[in-house]
């Protein structure tokens, strides 16, 4: 339920790999958005940091076994419709992803992020990885046209 | 009060964790904004900055050193913004993929509305908690959240 019209939301997902996680590891968030039957989510950018399970800090220019790629799928499908890799963005000075169109999530369909681990990582304190994804968001009350009249009635689907 | 309408306003909330900080501390900060009941502030972007806070060297004096975000550990950091009775974004988040940005600069996609009598107050939530092995492992962080104080306009 929106505070404000429109009002920002950041959804954070983190995915917690294990040392020796094995390559095609995946791990699955669900995204609670909370929003009601006329309101809407669209998501505008993501952002990524990648730190090892102990939460020491990696350098996106010199760590190994950070390939990650990012499945989003709303309601029955994947928006956009192929996993994304994570590393080009976390080396990316801006460190985040603008999409060029919002991915729009839309009342009761489930928003689900997947994190899949490309790469088999070491054994050993250290090398496990802790991926997180800032998704950057609003949620709207959705906007409804309405015919040219005095009236202002919603314009039906047919375009009456 | 709005000396200049609107008038940019820039709130800064500072936490500081000590070392040895067990994981999930939270430290709550209520931010007074002077509005007057005609008035709004809108949050347009929050800066985040992490540093080290060592209290132990030097007794009484906090002594901070820059930390960089490609090496620094356990700078975790979740941040909950309540306006009013509700979370404005509805969810906390993780601030480390905003430090570890070059702008350092999480800008809203549409701005955080705070009206007359809402209270504001933030949230920081120490993930990680600190260690205890040297006298710089505490942390500070600091928001500072880019605003703008305006009177409400009137449909006439």
């Amino acid at each position: 339920m929106a505070n404000q019209d429109p009002q920002p939301e950041v959804y954070s997902v983190s995915s917690t790999f294990a040392p020796s996680a094995t390559s095609g590891t995946t791990q699955t968030t669900n995204v609670t958005t909370s929003q009601a039957n006329n309101e809407e989510v669209r998501i505008y950018a993501i952002q990524v940091d990648i730190q090892s399970e102990t939460f020491a800090a990696l350098s996106p220019l010199t760590a190994t076994t950070c390939d990650f790629s990012l499945t989003i799928t709303v309601g029955p499908n994947n928006v956009p419709s192929q996993p994304i890799r994570l590393r080009p963005i976390w080396s990316a000075e801006s460190n985040a992803m603008y999409f060029t169109s919002p991915i729009l999530v839309l009342f009761q369909q489930p928003l689900q992020v997947t994190v899949t681990n490309n790469q088999a990582l070491a054994a050993g304190a250290g090398n496990g990885r802790i991926v997180t994804v800032n998704f950057q968001s609003d949620l709207s009350i959705q906007k409804v046209a309405c015919a040219p009249s005095a009236t202002d009635y919603p314009r039906s689907p047919m375009g009456m | 009060m709005a000396n200049q309408d609107p008038q940019p306003e820039v709130y800064t909330v500072t936490s500081q964790f000590a070392r040895n900080t067990t994981a999930a501390t939270q430290l709550v900060t209520n931010i007074i904004t002077s509005q007057a009941n005609n008035e709004e502030v809108r949050i347009y972007a929050m800066r985040v900055n992490i540093v080290s806070l060592d209290t132990l060297t030097a007794p009484g004096t906090d002594l901070l050193v820059n930390l960089d975000p490609q090496t620094a550990s356990n700078c975790d950091f979740n941040v909950t913004i309540t306006v009013g009775a509700n979370n404005v974004p509805s969810q906390t988040f993780a601030v480390r993929p905003t430090w570890i940005s070059g702008t350092r600069t999480l800008i809203f996609p549409t701005p955080v509305l705070v009206l007359f009598q809402q209270p504001f107050r933030v949230t920081i939530s120490c993930v990680s908690g600190t260690l205890d092995g040297a006298n710089t492992d505490g942390r500070q962080i600091r928001l500072e959240f880019e605003s703008e104080l305006a009177i409400q306009k009137v449909a006439c």
